[in-house]
């Protein structure tokens, strides 16, 4: 741990004390030359002290991140997935390069074809509670939002997990529909900020539904997998101006039932939930068209927002 | 995150010169630069735009020091202005740069 400029110049002046041809030194001035010249070098040594921190940290992650068998090593082979690539034969590295088969050769990938075939934007590893298995959880991004894979890549994807994984290890990979979190919010709202309908009266940006907009903001900021603590989601909309009281009448989450593959019924959530997909959606009911085909199915799952005074 | 705003670069400034000249204290140098994706033994262009922290603690007495003298730390060694100096035992002065020891 790099030792403060202070501290440093300080065991300076303690070394300098202790040579006598340097007796000759006695101004107490902060800027006598003497002084500055031992800050440069105090300053410059912090520098360097620093530096070290930084590397070792550096070196810490890195040995952090090849470690085998961790859950991070698993969350990082998932994201470094290549669709359309071959692996390096023997090895749990994706090639370089892709065979033509016209010119039959190897044709070298350009950054771009790489960075498109990493088609797995996010994900998280967990153990499965009770049996000894590991569950990779994924989902790409569509449009600014998560999503799961199509069904074809989500095949390609467990043949290359089965390539890499360590012998015995059995996995599941979870590439469902997001958790779908319908909240009942009752929000008292300042009438001269907020309308009823919740639009901002004026302001920066004019319009818009701020209630709504931090909703969507709060599910984009939480991680993937990461925890949805109602009272977090509380404190974001109490921020808001115009907002006296954000009071959540109701929360309840459906998810992807792993043996169905549909949508289970909706359980009351209290203070806390993991997604089991990994992320949340929320659809709020006056934003949906009653012309949709699914127009039923999905004002059941929609979140609703009532604005009192 | 934290705030941050944007910094033009005086000439012959290095990491430090910004970090006293903005907080009183060469500190945050290292900060700086790594927010800027820099080394912090890199040099930097003059009249670069870089990221600076708007939120952190200053040394008042010192800014007040600087902004009194209307001083702006710039103490980059610029080496296309260093002319070699010949060396040997030619050009070499007695007890000055040719010392026994």
């Amino acid at each position: 741990m790099a030792r403060k400029i202070e501290e440093i110049q300080e065991s300076i002046m303690f070394a300098k004390n202790t040579e006598p041809a340097l007796s000759g030194l006695t101004s107490n001035s902060k800027t006598a030359v003497w002084q500055l010249w031992t800050y440069i070098i105090a300053t410059a040594v912090w520098t360097l002290e620093t530096l070290f921190d930084r590397h070792k940290e550096e070196v810490d992650d890195a040995l952090a991140q090849l470690k085998p068998h961790s859950l991070r090593w698993y969350r990082n082979k998932a994201l470094a997935f290549q669709h359309g690539f071959d692996l390096v034969e023997g090895s749990d590295v994706f090639r370089t390069e892709y065979y033509d088969i016209q010119t039959d050769s190897f044709i070298p990938a350009s950054e771009d074809q790489i960075s498109n075939s990493k088609i797995i934007k996010y994900s998280a590893v967990t153990e499965a509670q009770g049996e000894s298995r590991l569950i990779i959880k994924i989902a790409t991004e569509t449009g600014r939002e998560l999503s799961p894979i199509p069904n074809d890549q989500k095949i390609n994807f467990e043949t290359y997990i089965n390539e890499i994984k360590d012998a015995g290890v059995r996995i599941t990979v979870l590439n469902y529909e997001p958790d779908i979190l319908k909240l009942q919010l009752k929000i008292y709202r300042n009438p001269l900020v907020l309308d009823a309908n919740g639009t901002r009266i004026q302001g920066t940006g004019g319009g818009g539904q701020p209630v709504k907009e931090a909703i969507r903001q709060y599910m984009k900021d939480l991680p993937f997998n990461g925890e949805l603590v109602l009272a977090h989601l509380t404190d974001r909309l109490q921020k808001i101006e115009g907002v006296e009281i954000p009071h959540i009448l109701g929360a309840s989450t459906r998810w992807i039932d792993s043996t169905s593959g549909v949508y289970g019924t909706f359980t009351g959530l209290d203070v806390k939930k993991i997604p089991s997909s990994g992320y949340f959606k929320v659809l709020f009911a006056d934003d949906l068209n009653s012309g949709d085909p699914g127009y039923q199915q999905q004002l059941e799952n929609a979140s609703t927002i009532e604005y009192v005074v | 995150m934290e705030n941050t705003a944007d910094f033009k670069v005086y000439e012959q400034q290095i990491w430090e010169d910004i970090s006293i000249y903005l907080y009183g204290t060469a500190v945050y140098a290292m900060d700086l630069a790594m927010l800027n994706n820099r080394s912090v033994t890199e040099d930097i262009e003059p009249g670069k735009v870089i990221k600076v922290f708007t939120d952190k603690e200053m040394n008042r007495l010192v800014l007040y020091s600087l902004q009194s003298n209307s001083s702006v730390p710039a103490t980059a060694v610029d080496l296309s202005h260093m002319e070699p100096e010949p060396e040997g035992i030619g050009y070499w002065i007695i007890k000055k740069n040719f010392i026994v020891t």
